[in-house]
């Protein structure tokens, strides 16, 4: 009976015979905000590409709020994409189309939406991040910081049931991430379910309902922020710890 | 005295028999015009006068021919290759001595190159055997698919036909032109031509070489003249050739040619 | 030296019947070839990419055929070979504009699989991920972002291509097609004034690649993706390796 809005369940996934994740199993409830650390190379942005349903398990199965969507044919997955948000560590904002059509593009393509009526919900999310006046800026005249909150405005605006985020400011540089982190912290505290692959350690202590700890394709770890920096329970997250703090 | 007489007699009768050999030999010597070898510029694609075998060969009248005016003036002769449309402007370049290639004496030709006549031939047409769609003279071509070899005096011909059939209200030919004479016929071998215009030399081979697939319904009453070219400044290779040719005919040469490729001896006349 | 050269006889062929025709047809060949290769070559180099071995295989074949074989040789053998082997290919509808359209497309497209399939390589994965990220399907994902940006990259090689099409349209007066070229012989052995008639034909050449320059230049601008009241002139796209093919 237990409904996580999104489950991935004994999940495996290897590239030319690499083993990038063994065995996973995960779940995040409506609302709330999970943030996953680990060292490169440890499958964290690959189970966030699954959970996206970007790429498909090996072995394993992802529950959408219940339903398998998981070895679905291309077709049928993408309606229930639209339900995920995700945001790329390089924006990969559409560089032929403005900040407005980059946020229009999911509601007239895949929602079906008028033009006029996507223009409206688009320019008001491009408020909600704070870059009204940048609508009809192409992405290379944004800074990263600028570029990153258009992405997520991209993937707000689809009022999506999850949003998920690839380690979102890793590409900026220091002083644009302030900007980024804000609407991040927004979000959760506006309710929306997130899982967040970061380094911002102080971030997650701040908004996470809980932090995850990845490891050589699994997860070691899993405890609420006060628990998990002050006392973890594995050595292998303790060794991770001491080298990002 | 009597003894250096006779030895000076005898030295003056040598000597005037020596001026005699030698004039006689002189006489008979006959100087080339061109140094070394005689090149002449040739379009290989209209046989008999010229063509290449399956082999590269070269073969023909023309080929005979230019071979026979070297063989007299002692030189070699050496073949260069032109477009039809390219010989005159190869021989203004200098690119050979003369153009020989079966290219007919007309007024505007000769106005910038002097010719030499050595054959006369008439024009002809030629349709698919059977003569399905028949044509029995120029006016029938109104209306038909013609090909022809390009830039030549037949295309030149056919033009102004067309010009006529437009004028008086007759459906004008379908005239497509291409780089080779055979390449004209094999249209008609290959059913999109009904007919081509050439000469009565080109056509006696095409027929020889397609058995039973070709016909020549119509022979233009006119003759032409094919003529070997030469450059103004080249006065005396001019006379030279005019000299070869005379010869040539007066020993049997042509009449042999002529009967190797099976052209009418009137013709070399 | 120029002392010799007739301007009234250049003239008088530069604004001739035959030569403006002649130009027009090569233009139009060069035009409807190009589109019609670029049209072919997409397909094509999409199938490069198939996960189906067997269109892979296809398209490697038809490739290397294209490329590997002169145009001159295609185009004759269209021409010639073709009406024996099938008797309508001999019919009246069967011109030689269509042969040449035939065979000058065929071969082209395979050189422009090449330059778009660089193109489409050149775009940002990342593009094709974000949109399936938000649910586009791949079709669309490809119409409405990855062909644009790949279009901005293949606009100058595609030039490039013109201007040997247009060359290449030169080769069609073996067929019959009375082209530029063709006029140009017609009138040098009419008048027997060489310099003349070809420097006409060339000026005719020269104009068709001039506009083309220009049109190329247009065209590079609306895909230079810049705000409105800010023409700022982008740096140049990635480099697409040249695929140098004069040899033809």
């Amino acid at each position: 009976m237990n409904q996580a809005l999104l489950r991935a369940e004994g999940v495996h996934k290897s590239y030319d015979g690499l083993t990038v994740l063994r065995d996973v199993s995960f779940e995040v409830d409506r609302g709330q905000v999970k943030v996953i650390i680990g060292p490169s190379g440890s499958g964290k942005s690959t189970l966030l590409r699954c959970l996206a349903l970007l790429e498909p398990a090996d072995a394993g199965e992802i529950f959408l709020d219940g339903e398998r969507v998981s070895g679905r044919r291309e077709k049928e997955l993408a309606p229930h994409r639209s339900e995920i948000g995700m945001v790329f560590q390089r924006f990969n904002l559409f560089q032929n189309m403005t900040a407005l059509n980059n946020v229009m593009c999911g509601l007239v393509e895949v929602r079906k939406l008028k033009k006029r009526e996507a223009r409206e919900r688009a320019f008001e999310f491009l408020d909600r991040v704070g870059l009204p006046d940048k609508a009809n800026q192409y992405p290379d005249e944004l800074s990263g910081g600028q570029q990153q909150r258009v992405a997520i405005a991209r993937a707000l605006v689809m009022r999506p049931k999850a949003m998920l985020f690839d380690e979102p400011t890793s590409a900026l540089d220091v002083e644009l991430v302030r900007e980024v982190l804000d609407v991040m912290e927004g979000l959760a505290q506006d309710g929306m379910t997130m899982i967040v692959v970061s380094h911002e350690l102080r971030f997650a202590s701040h908004v996470a309902s809980s932090i995850l700890m990845m490891d050589e394709g699994r997860i070691v770890e899993e405890g609420p922020p006060t628990e998990f920096f002050t006392s973890p329970k594995h050595e292998r997250t303790r060794r991770f710890l001491a080298l990002v703090e | 005295m009597k003894r250096s007489l006779g030895l000076l007699s005898l030295l003056t009768l040598v000597a005037a028999l020596f001026a005699v050999v030698g004039t006689a030999g002189a006489s008979r010597e006959i100087k080339s015009p061109v140094k070394g070898s005689f090149k002449y510029c040739d379009n290989p694609t209209f046989p008999p006068m010229e063509s290449k075998t399956t082999s590269g060969k070269l073969v023909g009248f023309d080929i005979d021919m230019a071979n026979a005016i070297a063989k007299h003036w002692k030189v070699k002769p050496k073949f260069v290759f032109s477009s039809f449309g390219g010989l005159l402007p190869a021989l203004g370049a200098k690119r050979c001595d003369v153009v020989i290639s079966g290219i007919f004496i007309t007024p505007d030709r000769v106005k910038q190159y002097p010719a030499v006549p050595y054959m006369r031939t008439h024009r002809v047409l030629i349709v698919k055997a059977g003569n399905p769609k028949g044509i029995h003279g120029p006016s029938d071509l109104s209306g038909k698919n013609v090909a022809v070899q390009s830039n030549t005096k037949y295309e030149e011909y056919l033009k102004a036909l067309n010009e006529q059939f437009k004028s008086s209200g007759k459906d004008p030919m379908n005239l497509q032109s291409y780089p080779g004479d055979e390449d004209a016929v094999a249209q008609i071998l290959l059913g999109r031509s009904d007919a081509v215009l050439t000469q009565d030399t080109a056509a006696g081979s095409y027929k020889k070489k397609n058995p039973g697939k070709l016909a020549t319904p119509y022979l233009f009453p006119e003759t032409d003249t094919f003529g070997i070219y030469y450059r103004k400044s080249d006065k005396k290779l001019g006379a030279g050739l005019k000299t070869a040719i005379k010869t040539l005919k007066k020993n049997g040469t042509f009449k042999r040619l002529a009967a190797k490729y099976q052209l009418p001896p009137t013709d070399v006349k | 030296m120029l002392a010799t050269f007739d301007t009234h006889i250049f003239w008088e062929a530069l604004s001739s019947n035959p030569y403006w025709k002649g130009a027009l047809l090569a233009f139009e060949l060069t035009v409807a070839s190009l589109a019609a290769a670029c049209a072919i070559g997409f397909f094509l180099a999409l199938g490069r990419s198939s996960r189906n071995g067997a269109i892979r295989g296809v398209v490697f074949f038809y490739n290397w055929i294209f490329r590997a074989t002169p145009t001159l040789l295609q185009l004759i053998f269209i021409w010639y070979a073709l009406p024996q082997l099938w008797p309508t290919f001999a019919s009246n509808w069967f011109t030689p504009f269509l042969a040449a359209f035939i065979a000058l497309s065929l071969n082209e497209a395979a050189y422009m699989s090449e330059i778009i399939r660089a193109g489409l390589l050149a775009v940002d994965p990342g593009q094709e991920l974000a949109g399936r990220a938000l649910g586009m399907s791949r079709p669309r994902i490809l119409w409405r972002i990855v062909i644009p940006q790949a279009v901005r990259i293949v606009i100058p090689p595609t030039g490039n291509e013109f201007i040997t099409l247009l060359k290449l349209t030169s080769l069609a007066s073996v067929i019959s097609l009375h082209e530029l070229l063709t006029a140009s012989q017609e009138r040098a052995t009419a008048s027997f004034r060489y310099p003349e008639a070809y420097a006409a034909a060339l000026v005719y050449y020269l104009g068709i690649v001039s506009i083309l320059m220009v049109l190329q230049a247009q065209l590079e601008r609306r895909f230079t993706w810049s705000s409105a009241g800010r023409r700022r002139r982008r740096v140049a796209a990635p480099a697409v390796p040249a695929i140098s093919h004069d040899a033809r």
